[in-house]
């Protein structure tokens, strides 16, 4: 249960970390042209297509005193787990809110305009309750993804008992130590985890696309 | 001048340049249904291609409403900037029939709903002296809410400086509101603006020849009303009218028939006298202006038909019609002048 419990604490920090700026990607990518926006696009993507592995060396790099060394402290602990997730869920989270905010028609936020609503208005009174459920699953997608994350964060949070041994570091672990039983335990564990949160989201983004229809 | 701009629309295959520059407020444009009339609305508006840039509110009613789905119709004119306007909410929402609408959220509206909403609101943006851009206004209303949401408009035009373009296919609709006409053609992908045509010649295109009265009722009888025009007591149909009513209505020239004589007794209701005021030939057809004292009454006849009965201005003729040939067009709300209709 204690990999539970740290597997949830790793995957809040992360949705916290990669929420905003997941979702103000999304709108950017869905609402404005500009310059560059195909390299914002794929550097968005980019951990979706390469090795978690090569992301996480990414992260250790930036952090660690043998490259950048940013934040040399926070390496082998829940917080660079949180990061390494977070970094993982953001492109999915980006995506996600990205067809949300275009399911919403960009002719109603120019009709709300038109009657007089001022450019923050519509964002919070038109924009965003229409693109919203279409968030939440972003959310809770990213949420899962997080959840599951296991190649960057062995990179950059090791297999610390009680602190980083989250339920996918510690299947791995179980397996190394040929422990069937508690392998299995763990994979069942975050099966169900999985599972709740693909149901919910695929609650909540049921009749997206509808979002700007009447 | 009350319009001065130049509306460029190339987009999908579809050109068009449009220089509206008129000194009409009320300009109409007729046009069949798939020539692009929402891309150019919406080009006049600065939504699609070069920015027009329209000074001023800017009401619009689109095709599609757009109304907000997730805010009730309250919330749509709670939270909009709305300029004076010389009517009261009151007068705009009660013609419309919105007053029981007030709670339901947008998404749950019907499609003839959500327009009544859409017009609503627009008018309420444009105010007393912005512009009013209005798709196909009239569409999908049943009879009674059409004669209304016309009346309401000729209201708004009487009683604010309000400038506007409304779209539609029908010429009868855009004859009684507008000032100016302009055709919308296309030939292939080139879409072209016809000059600006008064209301009566955009109609005589259609083959339409009508006369307006504005009258009021002042008796109703069964399926009858009594209708003063002017110091004339005309018979029209009963039919969504009470005594106090005041209307435009249209009365077909081909459907009033002309005697030199009294007809004794004919099922016709409706009997005049006046003499003629003017012969004006048009094509095979004499147009014929008849002076009934309280107003004037134009029909068409044969080049034979005026001959044979030797018809010359100042003859005195009898004018007879059915009741149904008066056909209610617009019901005005109070405060709308004689004059302005």
């Amino acid at each position: 249960m204690d990999a539970l419990w740290i597997s949830l604490q790793v995957a809040t920090w992360a949705l916290a970390w990669a929420s905003l700026p997941g979702i103000g990607l999304g709108w950017l990518l869905a609402r404005r042209r500009f310059v560059g926006r195909e390299l914002v696009e794929g550097l968005v993507q980019l951990p979706l297509v390469v090795p978690a592995v090569a992301v996480g060396y990414g992260l250790l790099w930036l952090l660690g005193g043998q490259g950048l060394g940013l934040a040399p402290e926070v390496l082998f602990t829940r917080t660079a787990a949180s990061l390494a997730s977070g970094v993982m869920a953001l492109p999915l989270i980006a995506r996600m809110a990205q067809l949300a905010f275009e399911a919403v028609d960009p002719r109603l936020e120019r009709m709300a305009r038109s009657v007089g609503l001022g450019r923050g208005q519509v964002l919070w009174r038109v924009t965003l309750p229409l693109a919203a459920r279409g968030l939440v699953g972003a959310l809770v997608l990213g949420f899962a993804r997080a959840l599951g994350e296991f190649g960057a964060t062995i990179v950059v949070a090791g297999l610390v008992p009680g602190e980083t041994r989250t339920l996918a570091l510690g299947i791995f672990e179980e397996i190394q130590l040929g422990h069937q039983d508690g392998a299995l335990r763990l994979a069942l564990l975050s099966a169900a985890c999985g599972l709740t949160a693909a149901v919910v989201a695929s609650r909540l983004t049921r009749g997206l696309g509808h979002g700007g229809a009447r | 001048m009350s319009w001065a701009v130049d509306v460029r629309l190339e987009q999908g295959g579809l050109a068009l340049d449009w220089r509206l520059a008129t000194q009409a407020r009320w300009v109409g444009v007729l046009g069949a249904s798939g020539l692009g009339k929402t891309s150019l609305l919406e080009a006049l508006l600065g939504w699609r291609g070069a920015h027009v840039g329209l000074a001023g509110p800017v009401g619009y009613l689109p095709q599609d409403a757009l109304l907000m789905p997730h805010w009730t119709v309250a919330e749509h004119f709670a939270r909009l900037a709305a300029p004076p306007l010389a009517l009261d909410r009151a007068e705009v929402f009660e013609p419309l029939g919105l007053t029981e609408l007030m709670a339901r959220p947008a998404r749950r509206l019907s499609g003839g709903e959500a327009r009544r909403v859409a017009l609503a609101r627009a008018i309420l943006v444009a105010g007393n002296a912005g512009t009013l851009i209005l798709d196909e206004p009239l569409e999908a209303l049943d009879r009674l809410r059409r004669v209304r949401t016309l009346g309401l408009l000729l209201a708004l035009k009487a009683r604010t400086d309000v400038r506007v373009v409304v779209v539609s296919h029908r010429a009868d609709e855009l004859a009684l509101l507008c000032d100016v006409v302009q055709h919308l053609t296309a030939t292939g992908d080139q879409r072209s603006m016809g000059a600006p045509a008064t209301p009566e010649l955009a109609l005589a295109r259609e083959g339409i020849h009508e006369n307006r009265l504005l009258g009021e009722v002042v008796d109703v009888a069964g399926d009858a009303a009594t209708l003063r025009v002017g110091a004339a007591a005309i018979i029209v149909p009963s039919q969504d009218l009470v005594v106090g009513a005041r209307g435009v209505f249209g009365l077909r020239g081909d459907d009033v028939l002309l005697g030199l004589a009294d007809p004794g007794r004919v099922s016709a209701r409706n009997k005049l006298t006046g003499t003629v005021r003017t012969l004006r030939p048009s094509g095979t057809y004499v147009e014929l202006g008849v002076d009934l004292g309280a107003f004037d009454l134009s029909t068409h006849l044969t080049h034979s038909a005026v001959a044979d009965l030797e018809l010359k201005p100042g003859a005195p003729v009898h004018l007879f019609f059915k009741t149904r040939s008066v056909r209610l067009l617009a019901l005005l709300p109070p405060g709308v002048p004689d004059g302005s209709v």
